[in-house]
């Protein structure tokens, strides 16, 4: 199609949205002086903005097109080729690790917060991703097991006096043991349906902790909830974030250690399996409600040290903090990032907690620009950011015929 | 005479009011190479179904004996415990795991014989890194067997067509079976991938010990690989025997030239 | 399995259908003001939720803009009925205005948002759509509120008291009266919609076809004949059009419909 077309449908197009923003965007009544306001410069400028975006949004569109009909699905994301590649694989992670434990040095205070915050969504994104991007359960209700473990710190330390430390094992026991309970008689459904009654279990949890008084303390939530100590050495406010910071370095790495180890075993295997073909799955030999059961409940096991991470980290909690829209960021997280790639999922929370903070320059903006970002990624990239690839085996003729000397 | 490895008894199978299955009675003696045929729609598929635990039969009884082992229903099983017991089967429409590599996908056949859990995935004992040794290489000596081994690496949703019906027969294969139920192994197969397929299935009988149940619309596959032929239609199983028996018999041209009339 | 299924449904229902009926026998009249004012509202619900199924049902997914756009009608409505009550047109005629130009936008909008978020995710894992879907509704609200505001918005009601209605208007006021026979009409409507036209028909056969086992990217590619994939086509953006005048219409009309919307959004994230 010739550039002339291309400019007419885009001009037809802006015009559109002209006529379709008109009564939004240019009107303007003010019902108590009695006014109407015609904001034309706004009409305007929706059709200036509109033509460019189509004209951009159009010629990305049959790029796209024309590059999935040229190579055939095998391009491998360029983090994963940087990580296959023994030349580049060291210095890159050198990098990324020097960075990583210079940032609280660095940078003020206020970033290695929202640095940890970050950090604990890259743990829930990783937990949800074993639900959600490996075994394919949408779980809406993940938040649900994330509060338990805040919850749990928050009241066995105001009861109990318990540390961060006995805390946060006995957690992870806590979100596996919820994972269970509430797996068991919600995993028989599929599909959406699960989605639905998962997210249903998500508010239950937040209902029951906002109006059981005696046990959560309501809506007022919890405070003064310490921040975990080092062998009982209190650290200065400053000193207690780096702490922190380091605490969820190592849990993102344990996490990450794990879950790499767990994807490419017999479980994760079959988890991948059952995201695929359930029917298939199921004759060739996996037992489903087992698989899906260990996938919700160890994915509740993350969420449930997220929580206590969280807890510990704003020292105060309430059920406000758990709402059913904390599970869909978690699950944009996962999504956007890439379905069942871990690294795709660290980028996707990184990306996505981050730069609401940073489009804080643009102000009352960033939420539609971010939303408006959220559907052009998936338009463009409805892998995710960074999709997952499978792990390569390799096969030496030498060491097989070793192998089968050892063997037979 | 030696027990047969498979025996269905007067299998029904109601769909509301439709009988997908009427009272079909079938044998598999040990080492054989059987065939279910029959138009459209008469069934074959819904047998398989029922007998691998997918569906739960109205009435019947399937009774299985494996080498070496007691005879055993498969009673209200489910499809993983009838895979366990040592049979597999494949799709017609093919139903590859498209997330994953040709060799996971047959590494997932292997799951039911592998025995480590989530704590030692995690962990990784030496016990559960041998097991996962052990697993790769037997799956990949099976692609080789199978003649897929180049494409270890590929993800399963890109092979050729021919190539992913393979790998399906080599996914059930991983799971040590020793009776396979192969649904339309040759549909959408040129001549040449079906006379390959037609000697993998031969030596699939002669080297790897298991007993062959298959569906299959390729009339000249179906005679010269089959020792025992089963022909059903409209549910109902209309007449058994082996290759020359099937081509002589009335009732089976009847059903075939009523059908599809092009196969006269 | 059953028998407890079955059992378990009954004791629910006798302890609800309990209270009622005790409800009932203690005092008549309060109880009927309580079950009309329930049923406008349920009413309402009801065809937001059809719109919702609709929508669901055809391209199986979670369509989270769904509020955003039943919101927009709204705006719409609003925006037209106090400039036109501006300058001093009459109430029925702003009345009727106001339900067209809400359905006519809202319907636009519905088109729109199809087009731009969901069709091009077509052959794309489903959560993709669902995140795009999210991320719309997302950028919608936010566009309303800027552009306009985020406040409570007072709607005067298009809807005079009808005087033959009097004598019975303690019980049911004209606008409920007028929400639920708008209700029954439009679901009414619909129901010939999809059972007899065309576009009905096309609709109804596209979940079979949007299976992911049997409808695949071929279907797209011209394995079918071309009239049938245009009637699947339109129907998917008629689709989220027509699911929503019936809903914007009595919600149009409705004094209330402000305040229900904006408690509808809450912000994003509570990340900051
Ligand atoms: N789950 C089901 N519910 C209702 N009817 C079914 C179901 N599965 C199969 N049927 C019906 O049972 C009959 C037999 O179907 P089946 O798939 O077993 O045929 P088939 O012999 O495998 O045919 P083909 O050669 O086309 O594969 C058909 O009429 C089919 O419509
Ligand atoms: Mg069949």
């Amino acid at each position: 199609m010739p550039i002339k077309n291309h400019i007419k449908q885009s001009l037809i197009i802006a015009f559109w949205f002209m006529i379709l923003t008109f009564p939004i965007m240019v009107i303007k009544v003010n019902a108590i002086q009695q006014t109407i306001d015609f904001r034309w410069a706004n009409f305007l400028w929706v059709g200036i903005f509109t033509f460019f975006a189509s004209m951009i949004w159009n010629y990305f569109l049959r790029r796209n097109e024309e590059q999935k009909k040229t190579d055939i699905a095998d391009d491998i994301p360029l983090v994963h080729r940087l990580l296959q590649n023994d030349r580049f694989r060291r210095p890159f992670l050198g990098l990324l690790a020097a960075f990583f434990i210079a940032y609280p040095f660095v940078f003020p205070m206020y970033h290695t917060s929202i640095m940890i915050s970050a950090l604990v969504y890259v743990m829930l994104g990783l937990g949800l991703n074993i639900v959600v991007g490996l075994a394919g359960l949408l779980d809406l209700g993940y938040v649900a097991f994330y509060a338990v473990g805040a919850y749990a710190y928050a009241l066995l330390n105001l009861h109990f006096g318990l540390s961060f430390w006995v805390v946060l094992p006995m957690s992870a026991l806590l979100g596996t043991l919820f994972g269970v309970l509430l797996g068991y008689p919600v995993l028989r459904l599929r599909g959406d349906y699960l989605a639905i009654v998962t997210l249903g279990f998500g508010e239950i949890i937040r209902i029951v902790l906002e109006n059981w008084d005696d046990f959560s303390n309501g809506p007022r939530g919890i405070s003064d909830i310490p921040a975990p100590t080092f062998f009982g050495h209190h650290f200065g406010q400053h000193d207690a974030m780096i702490y922190m910071y380091f605490i969820v370095i190592a849990l993102v790495l344990m996490t990450i250690f794990f879950v790499n180890r767990l994807e490419n075993s017999k479980i994760g295997r079959a988890w991948i399996a059952l995201r695929d073909d359930e029917i298939a799955c199921q004759a060739m030999g996996i037992d489903k409600f087992k698989t899906k059961l260990t996938a919700f409940a160890l994915g509740a096991t993350w969420a449930a040290m997220g929580g206590v991470v969280f807890a510990a980290k704003t020292s105060f909690i309430n059920p406000m903090s758990f709402t059913i829209w904390e599970s869909i960021t978690i699950l944009c997280v996962v999504v956007i990032g890439g379905m069942g790639s871990a690294i795709g999922v660290i980028a996707g929370a990184l990306v996505l907690i981050l730069l609401p903070e940073y489009l804080r320059a643009v102000a009352e903006y960033r939420m539609l620009v971010f939303g408006a970002l959220q559907v052009i990624v998936m338009v463009f990239k409805p892998d995710g950011l960074i999709k997952s690839v499978r792990k390569v085996y390799t096969f030496n003729v030498q060491e097989k015929a070793i192998h089968e000397q050892t063997h037979t | 005479m030696n027990k047969p490895i498979l025996n269905v008894k007067n299998l029904t199978m109601n769909f509301g009011g439709l009988k997908a299955l009427d009272d079909v009675t079938i044998r598999l003696e040990k080492g054989q190479i059987a065939a279910l045929i029959g138009p459209n729609g008469a069934g074959k598929t819904t047998f398989f179904n029922c007998i691998t635990g997918i569906y739960e039969p109205t009435t019947g009884e399937v009774l299985i004996t494996p080498p070496g082992k007691n005879t055993q229903s498969l009673r209200r099983l489910k499809p993983n415990y009838v895979t366990e017991r040592g049979i597999a089967r494949t799709f017609q429409n093919i139903r590859l795991f498209h997330g994953m590599t040709v060799l996971e996908n047959v590494l997932i056949g292997r799951h039911c014989r592998l025995s480590s859990g989530i704590i030692k995935a995690m962990l990784q004992p030496p016990s559960q890194k041998n097991e996962e040794k052990q697993a790769v290489f037997d799956s990949y000596e099976i692609l080789e067997k199978i003649g897929l081994a180049k494409y270890v690496n590929d993800m399963a949703v890109n092979l050729p067509y021919g190539a992913q019906r393979r790998l399906e027969i080599a996914r059930a294969l991983a799971t040590d079976p020793f009776l396979l139920l192969l649904d339309e192994p040759a549909a959408g197969m040129n001549p040449q991938e079906t006379k390959e397929l037609d000697d993998l299935i031969l030596w699939l009988r002669d080297n790897e010990d298991v007993s062959i149940l298959l569906i299959e619309h390729d009339m000249k596959l179906v005679m010269s690989l089959s020792d025992w032929i089963h022909v059903v239609d409209y549910g109902k199983k209309i007449a058994e025997g082996t290759a020359a028996d099937i081509k002589a018999n009335p009732e089976v041209i009847k059903a075939y030239l009523g059908e599809e009339s092009e196969d006269a | 399995m059953r028998w407890i299924n079955i059992g378990l449904g009954l004791a629910v229902t006798g302890i609800i259908g309990f209270f009622v009926v005790r409800e009932l026998l203690i005092d008549p009249l309060y109880f009927f003001e309580l079950f009309l004012g329930g049923l406008t509202r349920g009413s309402i619900y009801a065809l937001i939720a059809l719109g919702y199924t609709m929508v669901y049902g055809i391209i199986q997914l979670i369509n989270f803009a769904h509020g955003e756009i039943y919101m927009i009608g709204a705006m719409t409505a609003l925006i037209v009925a106090s400039v036109l009550g501006l300058w001093g047109w009459n109430t029925a005629v702003i009345a009727i205005l106001a339900v067209v130009f809400a359905i006519v936008y809202s319907c636009a909008y519905g088109f729109t948002v199809e087009k731009i978020a969901y069709k091009p995710l077509r052959n794309s894992p489903r959560l993709s759509a669902l995140i795009s879907a999210i991320g719309m509704s997302l950028f919608l609200q936010n566009y309303v509120m800027l552009a306009q505001t985020p406040d409570y918005l007072p709607f005067k009601s298009l809807i005079p008291d009808f005087h033959f209605w009097e004598p019975y208007a303690h019980i049911i006021t004209s606008v409920e009266l007028t929400i639920i026979i708008t209700t029954v009409i439009v679901m009414i409507l619909l129901g010939i919609l999809i059972k007899f036209t065309r576009i009905g028909k096309a609709m109804r056969s596209l979940p079979v076809m949007w299976d992911r086992s049997t409808f695949s990217s071929d279907f797209w590619q011209g394995s079918k004949p071309l009239s049938q994939r245009f009637w699947v086509v339109s129907a998917l953006s008629r689709a989220q059009c027509w699911d929503r005048w019936y809903w914007v219409f009595p919600k149009a009309i409705l004094p209330d419909i402000s305040t229900v919307n904006m408690k509808m959004y809450l912000p994003f994230p509570s990340w900051y």
